[in-house]
Parts: structure tokens; sequence; C-alpha cells
């Protein structure tokens, strides 16, 4: 009786850390992988074959089991990462057969009748042949899994995985290089998948293609969404739950034949009343409560906005000789133009006059044909948008895009996170000590402060835009670029959001907005620069403009009025 | 014959401003034109008067009679609508297109509405030529006649156009405009469109609104348009 509860035990750690694991990729990356089971069974025969042939001592075989995987994950996911969600699906379902066929096939793998006579493992000249022990090394095995899964999302790279999920290019404009994290989410759980494997095989004794089919791949899926997408812990305790739950069925009497086929049914059932009544999974994704990092506050300074050290470079923005066109339409016809600091600059024109074009390219979303972007005498055009936050350029999205699973606190983290630089950021503290502390205090002036834990789904649309703003005077870019700030906003909203940007003016920052909304434009801007049919039709103060025919007849079309 | 919203009021979505309290009438053959700056809350209201957004408040009403919830009262009273984008399927034919179109007027037999698509292909010799191609792999200008001709199977006396010029070359967008103002004067419709700036094509209108902060800003006539700033008003 103990060793049969030793053996489910042994069992439920494996699935344990086959679902924690998938949960890295699937949940907190979102690449849609269905080839877990293959990183299972990788690790599973490099791991038994190292043990049988080279007597790879344990744990060292699980480290190549590991290992193994874990290089394969990364190969893999190299080709996988621009392709959308769906592609993903069915290039990792055509890999999972692929390596399914490999184990078959493969002499190394023993064929169809797969590899025999794995030692169980012996530690420190203990022997853990039994099942009593071998399930306790199979818990603590799995615990050191989790825990390094958990201990991985705590640090940055769980806020930068997630909000590579939720909007690719949004963090970008945070500085987050999207491959980073996606490929350390594959590789990490990968090896994870093969550390259990390795363990697996460990077990029982002996391997064959048949546990690490794609069937395999769905068992674990279901524990998955059992547990909770993107929750290490409820991923393993969905994996406990579905291995225990069958096993401990057996022990009731059962009269008809059926009862063979009752694991399925409980599957399904239980499958069914998760998706139904709590879609999340039992334990869903949790987001960094405010309450970490709170300890020691620095000196209160009264309630002004918390401004930090702004960085070079520093300088004027210039624009030469951009042209750009798509498919023959020719949209920018040789912009010249320089954004220069302490002043508030619109970009405005007609539908169709090319500015969100110019935009997007001093942005770095977009390469120009012929010309360059050049600040404070650094070259812009061709740096990723990543590297361009960096640098400390921000920009808005139009229609306020945000990271939906986030909250004010994590946005507001991820923002003090663009400043970093160097190659650990994904392993550096995600909540540096005091930083709670000057979030509230940023957000205070905006009256967000008290909406730490909100999310950004349930924050109201003019909330967004506050919280943008308070973002950027928190993290104090260089230069700012606002794509449509004021957009669906009424008069009153629209008066505020330009007196905040009036307020980000300094002798220091460069700020340019493209806006079609005029009053805000004259509240906000010192210049405005019109562009019609891909050239610059008028540069003036807003004064200027608005005696200008020429800028009139461009931008209200009516040229034969006088 | 007389199409009038009257205290219209519909949000967009929670917390971001909604349109309120716009009125307009239209008669058969009057041009409406309805300006407003990006997010200002013209598709909104366009989209309002449609059916596509329940009001908050207000009414939309035929000859006083109040239109139901839903674009299903607005197709039977000859209300037609001309999204500014996706309004061909890429997938299917442009004949396809139009019987998709066609078709959307309940209890029209087969012979009843075959005749109205060749009636309104009639209009665009361009599109009769291409009756076989894919909606995807028409130019800008040939979608937004399609779209147009689709409007015009379902014969409406009231037409709302959503900027009609988003996206197009200018033209392009002349040939739209002039081609507008032929089957207004021909067919005797009365047309609503919405643009973010004013062409002089389209100031030829009856009556010009403008919407600001999704509150109406200004109604009235060309010479009253005109003396205003549009600096300020737009």
């Amino acid at each position: 009786m103990i060793d049969y509860l030793a053996q489910i035990i042994s069992f439920a750690s494996v699935f344990a850390m086959l679902a924690a694991s998938y949960s890295l990729v699937m949940g907190t990356a979102g690449a849609f992988s269905s080839m877990q089971a293959a990183f299972f069974g990788i690790g599973a025969y490099a791991a038994s074959i190292s043990a049988i042939s080279f007597q790879t001592p344990f744990p060292f075989d699980l480290l190549i089991g590991g290992t193994t995987a874990a290089l394969i994950g990364t190969l893999v996911s190299l080709p996988l990462w621009r392709l959308p969600g769906e592609a993903v699906l069915v290039a990792t379902i055509a890999l999972q057969l692929v390596f399914s066929s490999v184990f078959v096939n493969a002499t190394v793998t023993g064929g169809r009748s797969g590899l025999y006579g794995i030692p169980r493992p012996q530690l420190f000249g203990m022997p853990f042949a039994t099942a009593l022990p071998f399930s306790i090394l199979a818990i603590a095995v799995a615990l050191v899994v989790i825990l390094l899964l958990h201990l991985y999302l705590r640090r940055s790279a769980g806020l930068s995985t997630r909000a590579v999920r939720d909007d690719s290019s949004l963090a970008q404009s945070f500085g987050i290089a999207p491959a980073a994290p996606r490929l350390a989410a594959w590789t990490l759980s990968a090896g994870f998948a093969g550390v259990a494997g390795g363990l697996y095989a460990r077990f029982v004794g002996y391997i064959d293609p048949g546990s690490f089919s794609l069937h395999q791949t769905l068992l674990i899926l279901t524990m998955l969404v059992i547990g909770g997408l993107g929750n290490v812990w409820g991923a393993a305790f969905g994996a406990v739950l579905l291995v225990a739950v069958p096993e401990l069925l057996s022990f009731v009497p059962s009269t008809s034949s059926a009862a063979d086929q009752l694991e399925p049914v409980i599957y399904s059932v239980v499958l069914l009343l998760v998706v139904m009544f709590r879609p999340q999974g039992i334990f869903p994704e949790r987001n960094v409560p405010s309450r970490r990092g709170r300890r020691p506050a620095p000196p209160a300074t009264g309630s002004a906005p918390v401004e930090r050290p702004i960085s070079a470079p520093s300088g004027t923005v210039v624009v030469s000789g951009i042209t750009k066109s798509f498919g023959g339409l020719s949209v920018l016809k040789g912009i010249d133009l320089e954004l220069r600091p302490n002043e508030v600059t619109a970009i405005l024109g007609p539908n169709g006059a090319g500015k969100t074009t110019l935009f997007n390219i001093i942005a770095g979303a977009e390469r120009p044909d012929a010309g360059t972007v050049e600040w404070g005498g650094q070259l812009l055009t061709g740096r990723p948008p990543h590297e361009l936050a960096r640098m400390g350029l921000a920009r808005s999205f139009q229609d306020a895009r945000m990271f939906p699973t986030f909250t004010v606190y994590e946005y507001m983290v991820v923002t003090a996170h663009t400043r970093r630089t160097g190659t650990m950021r994904l392993l550096s503290r995600m909540v540096p000590d005091g930083l709670t502390a000057e979030i509230t205090q940023a957000l205070e002036p905006y009256g967000l402060a008290d909406q730490l834990d909100t999310r950004l789904s349930d924050l109201s649309y003019g909330q967004h835009k506050t919280l943008i703003l308070a973002s950027l005077v928190y993290w104090g870019p260089t230069v700012v670029l606002f794509d449509e700030l004021a957009a669906g906003l009424d008069a009153k909203s629209a008066a505020d959001v330009a007196a905040h940007v009036r307020a980000l003016r300094s002798p220091e920052r460069v700020i340019c907005l493209v806006e079609h909304n005029l009053d805000f434009v004259w509240a906000a801007a010192d210049r405005v620069v019109l562009l019609g049919e891909g050239l610059i039709v008028a540069d003036g103060t807003p004064e200027q403009i608005r005696q200008d025919p020429a800028a009139f007849a461009t931008y209200f079309g009516k040229a034969e009025i006088p | 014959m007389t199409f009038t919203a009257s205290g219209v009021t519909a949000s967009y979505r929670r917390g971001q401003h909604v349109v309120t309290d716009v009125s307009l009438t239209v008669v058969p053959g009057e041009f409406a034109l309805i300006l407003g700056h990006n997010g200002a809350g013209k598709t909104t209201l366009l989209n309002a008067l449609y059916g596509t957004r329940r009001l908050d408040s207000g009414s939309v009403s035929i000859d006083g009679t109040v239109l139901a919830t839903g674009t299903g009262s607005r197709i039977q009273r000859g209300i037609a609508f001309v999204p500014s984008e996706g309004a061909v399927i890429p997938g299917l034919t442009v004949h396809e297109n139009l019987v998709v179109a066609a078709t959307a007027v309940p209890g029209r037999r087969r012979r009843e509405w075959q005749p109205l698509i060749t009636e309104a292909l009639a209009w665009f010799p361009d599109l009769e030529a291409k009756l076989d191609a894919r909606g995807r792999t028409l130019s800008g200008g040939q979608r937004r006649m399609l779209a147009i001709a689709m409007a015009l199977t379902q014969s409406p006396s009231y037409l709302l156009m959503d900027e009609p010029s988003l996206g197009l070359a200018p033209q392009i967008v002349d040939d739209v405009f002039s081609k507008l103002a032929e089957l207004r004067s021909t067919l005797g419709m009365a047309t609503i469109v919405v643009e973010q700036t004013a062409r002089p094509t389209l100031l030829a209108a009856d009556q010009i609104h403008v919407i600001r902060g999704g509150k109406q800003a200004f109604h009235g006539d060309r010479a009253a348009f005109d003396a205003h700033d549009l600096w300020e008003l737009l």
C-alpha cells in the first residue's frame, strides 16, 4: 500500500515538473507549443542513454537530459518566434510528430521497443531502489525545478515575458527586446521537461516512444488548463490532481466492465467544469502585488512628481531627406525637419498626408526608403525600437494601447526597467528596494496612487491616458513622441492632458506629437509642422500657421476660397 | 420621407466620452456633411444612426416612426450604410459581394434582387469588367466603389457613408465624390457623409454639421460655415 502510494507520488512529481515547465512557454510566454512531450522524451532518452551506456551517476544524467532538451528547445524556438499563434501550434504539432517518429525509428532510442534496464539511482552511496525512497527523491527534484521556475518568473523576466506576450511592439517601446524572454522561455521550458524525462526514465526503468507522443502533450495541456496557465504552482497542482484522482478511484470497487473507461470520463468532466466555472484555471496567473519591495522607503520629498535624472544623448533630433513609398504610392517625398528641445512640436496634416508614416520612422517602427534620423550625433535609423527606448526615446501608441493583463503597478515597474542596460536584464531584480514607494509617489499627483493593484483593463479610457503620461514623467525620457494622444477625449480632459504635456517640456527634452484634435494642438504646441501630400507645407508657431493661406488650403482643402 | 435623428447620445467604450445630444434631419435629395477630427465621435454617431451601436438616449425616426434597435429596421426602411473600411468581403468576388448586400434586405426574391445588381453595376463600368475578381484583388478606389454599389443594391432612400476618403489618393477621392453627387441627383437619395476635412467637393453640401468632443459644435449651411474660423471650429 505504501509502495503504491509512493509510486503515485513519483508519477505526480514527474508530471508536476512537466506541467510547470509547460506553463512557462504556453502561459507566461503565450506560445501555443504542442511539443512538450517531445522535450520530455528527448530528456528521457538522452538521460537514459547516458545512464546505460556511460554509467552517468545521478543527478548528472538529469542534467544531460535537461541540457539536450534545452538545446533543442532553443533551436526549435528560433524559426518559430516570428510565426503567429496558430502557425506555432501547427508547426509544433508537426515537430512533435517528427520527434515521435525519430523515437520509433532511430536505433539509438531502441526503436519501438524502447530502452530497458535503466537502473534506479544512487546518491552519496544511498540507493533509491525501492518505491518509498524514490518518491522522496522525486518530490525533491520536482520542488527544485518548480522553485527555479518560480524564482525565474519573480525576476524581471516575469514581467518582460508577459509584456511581450500581451503586446510585443508596446513591449519594445519599454526597451524590451522580444527575442530574449521568448528564447529564455523556450529554453527553460524544454530543459525542465527534459529533466522530468530523466527522472521518469529512472523511475519506470524502461522507456518507449508511446510515453512521449502527442497524446501525452494533450494530457499535460489538460493539467495545465485545470491548474492554471501562467502559474507554475497551479500547473503543478493540476498535474497532481489528474494523476492522483483516477488512481484513488481504483479503490472504488467496480461492478461493471465500463470501469476502465472511467479515467477519460473523469478528465473530461473535470476539464469541462474548470473551463465553465473557472476558465483561467484553479490557480490563475497572478499579478505582482504592490506590497512587494515596499520596505525601505526613501525619505519623502513632498508630492511633486518624481523625475528621474535624464541621461545622454540629448539635443536636437534631426530628420533629413526622408522618403518612403508603399507599393508605388509615394507617401513621404523628402522630409527635412529638426525637432528641438524645450519646445512641443505638433505634426499636423489631412488624412493621407504621411503624418503617421513620418512618426513611425522617427520612432523606429518603420524604415525609410532613404534619409536618416539623427539625435545628438547618433544615427537612429535602423535601430530597433527597444534599443531606442533604452536610449531614452519614448513613444505612445494610438488608442492608449496597454498590456491587458497588467496592473497599474506592474506597468510602472516595467517603466522603471526601461533604462536598465546590460546583458542580464531578465535576471535582474524585478522590484528593487524602494521602487514601490517611488512608484506610489510618482502616481500621487495623477490620482492613481490608490489604484496600484487595479488591472489596466479595468481602468477607464481617460485613466489610461493619465497613466501613460504619469509613467512618462516618471521615466524621464529625452525624446517623447505622442501618437494621437487627445483622440477620443472630451474638451476638458484634452485640456488637462495638454497641461500635462506642457509640464513635460524641458531644455533637455524633445517633444513631438501627431494630432487631429486642433484644440489640443493650440493648447499644447509651441510649433506646428504641417504636412501635405508627403511634403512639409508650413512650419511655424500656431499663430503663424493659422494665418498661412497655404496651410489653410492644405488642411481644409478649400484652395479656391480666399 | 424625412429622416430625423433627435438628441442622439451614444458611447463608444466605458469611460470614453459619448456622442451627446446630436440632432439632424434630412429629406430625399439632400446632402448632409458631418465634419470632425479623428476621435471626435463621428463614426460612433454614424454607427448609432445605422443601429450597429445602441443609443443611450434619443431616437432615430423616419416620418415620425421611431426605428427599433438594430440594423434590421434601417434596412427595411431603405437606409443603407457604407463603412469606410472593411466594407468588401475580401474572399468573395465582386458579384458575390453584391449578392450578399442585395440579399440582406429581408423578403426579397431572386428575380427582385438580380436586376438591382445589374442596375447598380451600370453605375460602375470598372466593376462590371471585374465581376469575378475577388475583393482582395481590387484597388482601394475600386473597393470603395464596390462598397457604394453594394449599398445601391438595397435601393436605398437614405445613404450613410463613413469617411469615403480614408486611405485613398486625392484624385480617387474626387472620383468617389463626383460619383456620389451624380447618384444623388439622379436617384434622389438623401446622403449623410462623415468626413475629417472639408474638401471643396464636399462643401456643396446642403447642411454642414461639426462634431467636436462628441458634441454638435456647429450646424448650418455653407454661408454660415464660411463665416467661422475653421482652425477654431474643427
